[in-house]
């Protein structure tokens, strides 16, 4: 069931009657037992059999998490963490790339004139699976880097996991985030309530009002910005609107996920941070994305060698990890190709960066520097949403075509509408980061709720389902 | 010194509350002053009248959900009941689903006492979906219309793979939640009206109303959005064109087997749209459309050759003058007049004459 759906409204109210009733105080097994028992239903309620695939990664990681805290070998901690990895990439590379790998080996060989007819395998990617897979491996190797002890229950563990709130689409919790959270003294309080209301119709006016109305646009419109000699204004406005569009479905769905979390008396990690104010490539990814791109710093670049060692060391870090970091939204070339946007972008601004670009304070140069952020953001941005490589490459193309064609161009503007809210949200956070606002109180929030939830109800789009639920 | 901390925390609470509640209050007086001057820019629940002597299920066009399809296979609701009743099953894709309209249908019924049900969904599907719904509910109709459009074939659309896949959990559940939907916003409207703005489909849903006893369109809102780009059916032509040894060998196989349960095919073809450069011509500008008219790739009249070579009856219209709202479906007046002009051909044919005798 989605976040987006009378199921999942009567679902939670059930799951908050049952937080009021069973765990208001301290001595709360029987409410984490509700959560967990709700979590499988709700997991379950897309495609019963996948709870196997749960279960299956979690007491592969629950095992493996235990031998590794008990074993004081290198060499055993080491084997259990690869059973641990292999079992976890093992089913993401199954469910979601082994038609992309046979593809891919297809095309290699014929560059090789060997010529070799892929399989097609007929396997439906299990929702879901990319966000719990990272979350189940982060508390694995966190337990190899004794960064945290083993969670003693296995039903603890899999609520961790589990947990519905986000299950399906992050944010990517860390053990150490959410586990001792189960032990934490709740209390309901009217404050906690207003804030966890607060968020979801946040994230319901994001993802409804602005995510799906602009998707319509998008939908529409996004081939004719592909179209042979195509007036720049309609695969500018596109990708602007599509990178509104993005920001608000995933923030709607973190903001929802936070919200229902806060409802029930957790904590989720924040995951969307005003990405499009970045003045650097490096602070987008501070913004964007926060757990994923956290997760992928912290597992995979470092490891990798991080900032340490040789320029060409550092740069061959980043290039790898943002091409996986591509690869884990899809298996595409598109997206393989967006990683590698801003794979190049972040080596070619640790250069300017080496070289003492940044350490001029002319304003002029931070102007320049975000609009070539941003820009080259907007560019990334025709890759991920585009069906293939020479889709993109022509939207890209048209860019920079002159002319103007007045009856597509119009027909994208009252798009254009929803791309206010994003507007002001970003602009709002810019200057209270400036310190020339004050960050909001509860009585601007009050204002901003009810406007919020009036454009819900009036504005609403067409339902399409969250984007993110695809990776 | 705490209890003034916990006053003013309250005070705040309380005054962001009543700043919502003002603000939302004013936000819905504004709305409805706005609806009142300008009706066509906010809607306020309202839809056409129907039939109120008709069950029919509401569908909301464009939102990927094929609901007619989920009840039908599923048997939620009574719709499916009806179509085992049904004495003459309509089966094809979208064109018979738009030509036969319910109006005509139900004189049809009144006037003869054979029930139809127009099992023709609008998602693309054929063969594969309608032997679906034959083998779950034993359909055995005395006659079947089939609409020879890519007919025989074995391919499910996404909407009919989806459907089978589903299971009757998922269908209830996707059912429910669009009522409910519907229910819930056609009430709320009232209050708070769906505005226009921004929206690429306007404020207004774009509807169906599907009747339950006849499986006909009795009902849509979106077809005089068309009026000014009416597309006339193809002119007729002779052709070649028949079926593939496959599909051949798929229809005389159907055919076996409904002949097996007494069941009498009768083949029709639905008129539809034209390439035609003028009309291209046009619909240049409009670039949607503009794939629609490339894609209407043959004339429709294959399906004479097809009948010779199936040796089934074949009830064809005259054409002349119908036109189609997007290329593809006749527009309502086309279909009353199709429908009408079909039924009149019916009762002249032998299996008519044969089915009115079996009726009391």
């Amino acid at each position: 069931m989605s976040f987006i759906s009378f199921s999942f409204l009567f679902f939670f109210l059930l799951v908050l009657a049952g937080r009021v009733w069973l765990g208001p105080h301290k001595n709360e097994k029987p409410y984490l037992v509700m959560l967990l028992a709700a979590s499988l239903v709700f997991y379950g309620s897309f495609v019963p059999w996948y709870l196997l695939l749960l279960l299956f990664t979690t007491i592969v990681d629950y095992y493996a998490g235990h031998k590794i805290a008990q074993s004081t070998s290198p060499v055993y901690r080491k084997s259990y963490l690869v059973l641990s990895l292999t079992a976890n990439l093992g089913l993401l590379i199954f469910f979601k790339y082994l038609n992309f790998l046979s593809g891919l080996s297809q095309l290699l060989l014929s560059l090789f004139r060997v010529h070799f007819t892929a399989p097609h395998w007929d396997i439906a990617l299990p929702i879901g699976i990319s966000f719990f897979t990272f979350q189940s491996m982060s508390y694995t190797i966190d337990i190899y880097r004794s960064k945290i002890k083993p969670e003693r229950s296995y039903w603890r563990f899999l609520l961790f996991v589990c947990f519905f709130t986000h299950l399906i689409s992050g944010p990517i919790v860390r053990a150490k985030e959410l586990l001792y959270q189960f032990d934490r003294k709740r209390k309901i309080r009217l404050k906690v309530y207003l804030e966890g209301f607060y968020l979801i119709v946040s994230g319901l006016f994001f993802k409804m009002v602005v995510a799906d109305n602009i998707g319509d646009y998008v939908n529409k419109f996004w081939k004719y910005g592909a179209a042979d000699n195509m007036a720049a204004a309609v695969p500018l406005s596109l990708t602007v609107l599509f990178s509104c569009q993005i920001f608000s479905d995933f923030l709607g769905y973190s903001q929802i996920a936070m919200g229902t979390a806060y409802l029930l008396g957790f904590k989720l990690p924040l995951n969307f941070n005003n990405p499009y104010i970045a003045s650097s490539f490096r602070e987008f990814w501070t913004r964007w994305h926060i757990t994923l791109s956290t997760w992928i710093r912290d597992y995979l670049y470092i490891p990798l060698g991080g900032n340490q060692g040789s320029q060409l060391k550092v740069f061959s870090a980043l290039m790898i990890t943002m091409l996986l970091a591509g690869l884990w939204h899809g298996a595409a070339l598109t997206f393989i190709f967006w990683g590698l946007i801003h794979g190049l972008a972040l080596v070619f601004e640790r250069i300017l960066r080496t070289n003492g670009f940044f350490e001029k304070k002319s304003v002029l140069i931070k102007v320049f520097w975000f609009v070539v952020v941003q820009a080259t953001v907007l560019v990334g941005w025709i890759f991920f949403r585009s069906d293939n490589l020479g889709q993109a490459s022509r939207i890209f193309n048209n860019l920079f075509n002159g002319g103007f064609d007045p009856e597509n161009a119009l027909a994208i503007l009252p798009g254009l509408w929803f791309v206010i809210p994003v507007l002001i949200l970003h602009l709002r956070a810019l200057l209270t980061e400036r310190g020339w606002i004050p960050a909001p109180r509860i009585v601007e929030k009050g204002f901003v709720g009810a406007l919020m939830l009036y454009g819900l109800f009036t504005l609403y789009g067409k339902t399409n389902a969250f984007l993110y639920f695809q990776f | 010194m705490r209890s003034s901390i916990s006053n003013s925390k309250f005070n705040r609470i309380r005054n962001a509350l009543i700043v919502f509640g003002i603000t939302f209050a004013i936000c819905a007086v504004m709305g409805l002053a706005f609806q009142q001057r300008h009706p066509s820019e906010a809607w306020k629940g309202t839809l056409p009248a129907v039939d109120p002597n008709d069950n029919y299920l509401v569908m909301e066009a464009y939102n990927d959900q094929a609901f007619d399809l989920y009840q039908l296979y599923y048997g939620i609701g009574d719709s499916i009941q009806a179509a085992q009743k049904a004495d003459v099953l309509i089966l094809g894709n979208s064109k018979p689903f738009f030509a036969f309209r319910n109006e005509a249908v139900k004189a049809f019924t009144q006037k003869t006492g054979i029930r139809v049900f127009n099992l023709a969904g609008s998602y693309g599907d054929n063969l594969a979906l309608a032997k679906a719904f034959i083998h779950q509910y034993h359909l055995s109709p005395k006659i079947l219309v089939i609409n020879e459009n890519h007919f025989f074939s074995t391919a499910l659309s996404p909407y009919g793979k989806e459907t089978i896949e589903m299971g009757y959990w998922q269908a209830l559940v996707k059912t429910m939640e669009h009522h409910l939907s519907w229910f819930i916003r056609f009430h709320l409207h009232q209050v708070f009206p769906r505005f226009a703005l921004g929206k690429i489909y306007g404020s207004t849903p774009v509807v169906e109303y599907r009747s339950t006893r006849t499986g006909c369109l009795a009902l849509e809102n979106f077809m005089q959005d068309y009026a000014e780009s009416l597309v006339p059916v193809a002119h007729q032509r002779v052709t070649e064109e028949t079926l593939t040894p496959t599909e051949l060998k798929i229809a005389l196989e159907f055919k076996k087997e409904m002949a097996a349960q007494g069941t009498q095919i009768i083949l029709t073809s639905v008129p539809y749209g034209t390439d035609d450069m003028d009309h291209l011509d046009q619909w240049v500008r409009d670039p949607e459309r503009r794939i629609l008219v490339a894609k209407a790739e043959e004339p429709y009249e294959k399906v004479d050759v097809t009948a010779k070579t199936l040796a089934l009856p074949l009830i064809t219209v005259d054409s002349t003058g119908m036109v189609t709202f997007d290329g593809r479906h006749l527009d309502e007046a086309s279909a009353l007049r199709f429908t009408h002009l079909f039924f009149d051909k019916f009762l002249k044919s032998s299996e008519a004459e044969l089915l009115l005798k079996a009726k009391p």
